[in-house]
């Protein structure tokens, strides 16, 4: 038996259309620590990975563990009927065959509820190993998601290199190319304009602009993201949350 | 079997005379020199193109009996393809219906058309008439009968020489028959038939909004592109291909204000398509509709793809390894 309530649906909302970007089918995994994801594009050159801890719930139940089947599409659908404000509660039962969504309004005058039928995925987990990264990059997520705008009409690929100085993106195309440079500061009143870079060694990754583009739908989650680069490994792309987090991972184009 | 022929007023004469007045030859098309049916009257003597309009559906023609009224008026009239006509004058005179609804429409060609393959044939040689009217004859036997008035066209479209008293030499002289042409395009131009007016030129040239104005010397340079457009179908190839280039930079003015036109149209509905699905999501929804129809399948199949998971499907994965070989499985 699964009973999750969050406070606001918005987050679920954005979570929930975050992910659905990526993969259309995938299993919640439903467990006492809170609810968690984790799934791969159909390419299977990403990954994604939801977690929100039990902590994130103002009530969260769950007595045995539970994987709930479900199209993304069909999900954003139904969250869909209820508003960002409105308080929100996910129900499963041991063996049921559809999940139920209830929207409060914050007056507590109005109550709605729908049940989204569940699927059989047969999905296979991938064991992520603790990687170290020669360069950690935390930036405005408003940031992130323009320098993949910008470059996606110029090139299939951005090349993210990262020193001591700075972090740099380029992109070459047809058309031209174009580079944006970004210096570590730190803004002691806006924390959440600071862009902060933890380098061991210089690093440089080449990757598909139009995932990098595709993982920015997480932008209204967080602030901040952070990049995570190691030579010849899949970029990592961090959106924290309150109580939890969505990561990203995605393979690097190598010179073949 | 009685066929209906319209020609041209001026053969009123030997009608009235009730003599067998024309006669079908088969002559080479002066420009692609395939055997063509032509008619030729014999007073005046003169050569008519033949062109057939007939009804889709079957039908007849009824030939109503002369009126007093009507005798007055022979613009139209029957003419028989063979002297030994079925039509008897007893049976006009009564009227008489036909079981085919073709309608022969008979109209004027300038003759010297026809000299034109011949004469390009020796181009730099001149020639007597005589060798000139065998060759024609060789060409098409038919010839024979229209002889004094091809050679009346002779005078249009060659140089000529005397070498000796009374002989008389011709050859081709492009300079004049080009002459003889472009004197004749003003004139088409201003007598354009309506449905080509308004398919080349007022369609073509309309303005694409109310309050602009297309110039007049452009409606000019349309009529006149189709009247050279007529005239070098008549012409075989070579000489229309020089007789079309004469003009060719007034027919470049004419492209580039036309397809600048296009392009304004072009934008213009595009403008007015996006105004549209602005103004009311449902037309908007039903250009998705019928966007929909011919991909209905695919679409179908995707319906529960976002329209992320469905543009990775085209991302270029190429040089990118699966994260299987990062990351074991579990």
């Amino acid at each position: 038996m699964l009973e999750g309530k969050l406070e606001q649906a918005s987050l679920f909302k954005k979570v929930v259309e975050a992910v659905r970007e990526l993969v259309q089918d995938c299993n919640f995994d439903c467990t006492e620590n809170g609810l968690a994801l984790q799934a791969m594009d159909t390419s299977h050159v990403s990954l994604v990975s939801l977690l929100l801890t039990a902590d994130g719930f103002s009530e969260y139940r769950c007595d045995r563990n539970l994987a709930l089947g479900i199209n993304l599409v069909s999900l954003t659908k139904i969250l869909r009927c209820g508003n960002n404000e409105d308080i929100l509660t996910l129900e499963a039962g041991d063996a049921a065959d559809s999940l139920v969504v209830r929207f409060e309004n914050t007056q507590q005058d109005r109550m709605s509820e729908y049940a989204l039928k569940l699927m059989d995925i047969d999905q296979e987990h991938l064991g992520i190993p603790e990687t170290e990264y020669a360069a950690s990059i935390t930036m405005p997520s408003t940031e992130f998601q323009r320098i993949c705008r910008d470059m996606q009409s110029i090139s299939e690929s951005i090349t993210i290199d990262c020193t001591k100085g700075g972090v740099k993106f380029t992109c070459e195309g047809d058309i031209g190319s174009g580079s944006v440079t970004l210096k570590p500061n730190s803004a002691a009143d806006k924390p959440e304009l600071c862009t902060k870079i933890d380098l061991s060694e210089p690093v440089s990754l080449t990757l598909s602009t139009k995932y990098l583009l595709n993982f920015c739908k997480a932008t209204g989650l967080s602030q901040q993201v952070t990049l995570k680069l190691a030579d010849e490994n899949p970029i990592l792309v961090e959106y924290p949350l309150s109580a939890g987090h969505l990561r990203f991972y995605l393979a690097p184009k190598l010179d073949e | 079997m009685s066929r209906l022929f319209i020609i041209p007023t001026g053969n009123s004469d030997s009608i009235a005379a009730n003599a067998p007045i024309s006669s079908i030859i088969a002559l080479p098309h002066p420009s692609t020199a395939v055997p063509t049916r032509y008619l030729v009257t014999r007073s005046p003597l003169a050569i008519h193109e033949l062109t057939i309009i007939d009804h889709p559906a079957p039908h007849s023609t009824l030939i109503s009996p002369p009126t007093r009224s009507d005798s007055d008026d022979t613009s139209t009239t029957t003419a028989t393809s063979s002297p030994a006509s079925e039509t008897s004058p007893a049976e006009q005179d009564t009227g008489a219906v036909m079981s085919s609804a073709k309608l022969h429409i008979a109209t004027p060609v300038t003759p010297f058309l026809f000299l034109l393959r011949v004469l390009l044939q020796h181009e730099p040689q001149y020639r007597t008439w005589d060798d000139i009217s065998d060759c024609l004859q060789l060409e098409a036997p038919a010839c024979r009968h229209i002889l004094s008035l091809l050679e009346s066209g002779l005078d249009k479209v060659t140089d000529t020489v005397e070498p000796a008293a009374g002989l008389r030499c011709y050859r081709l002289s492009r300079e004049k028959l080009f002459r003889t042409l472009s004197s004749r395009i003003a004139r088409m131009a201003n007598n354009l038939p309506e449905i080509l007016a308004q398919t080349h030129v007022t369609n073509k040239l309309a303005p694409v909004r109310f309050d602009e104005r297309t110039p007049d010397e452009m409606y000019d340079r349309a009529r006149r592109q189709v009247a050279i457009a007529i005239l070098a179908g008549y012409l075989p190839a070579s000489l229309a291909k020089e007789f079309v280039s004469k003009f060719e930079s007034e027919k470049r003015m004419l492209d580039e204000f036309a397809s600048g036109l296009e392009k304004a149209r072009a934008q213009e509905m595009m403008r007015q398509m996006m105004a549209a699905g602005a103004a009311g999501n449902g037309s908007k929804r039903r250009f998705e509709d019928e966007d929909g129809d011919e991909t209905s399948k695919n679409k179908k199949k995707n319906a529960n793809a976002s329209n992320g998971v469905r543009k990775l499907k085209k991302a270029d994965t190429s040089g990118m390894s699966k994260l299987t070989t990062f990351f074991a499985k579990k």
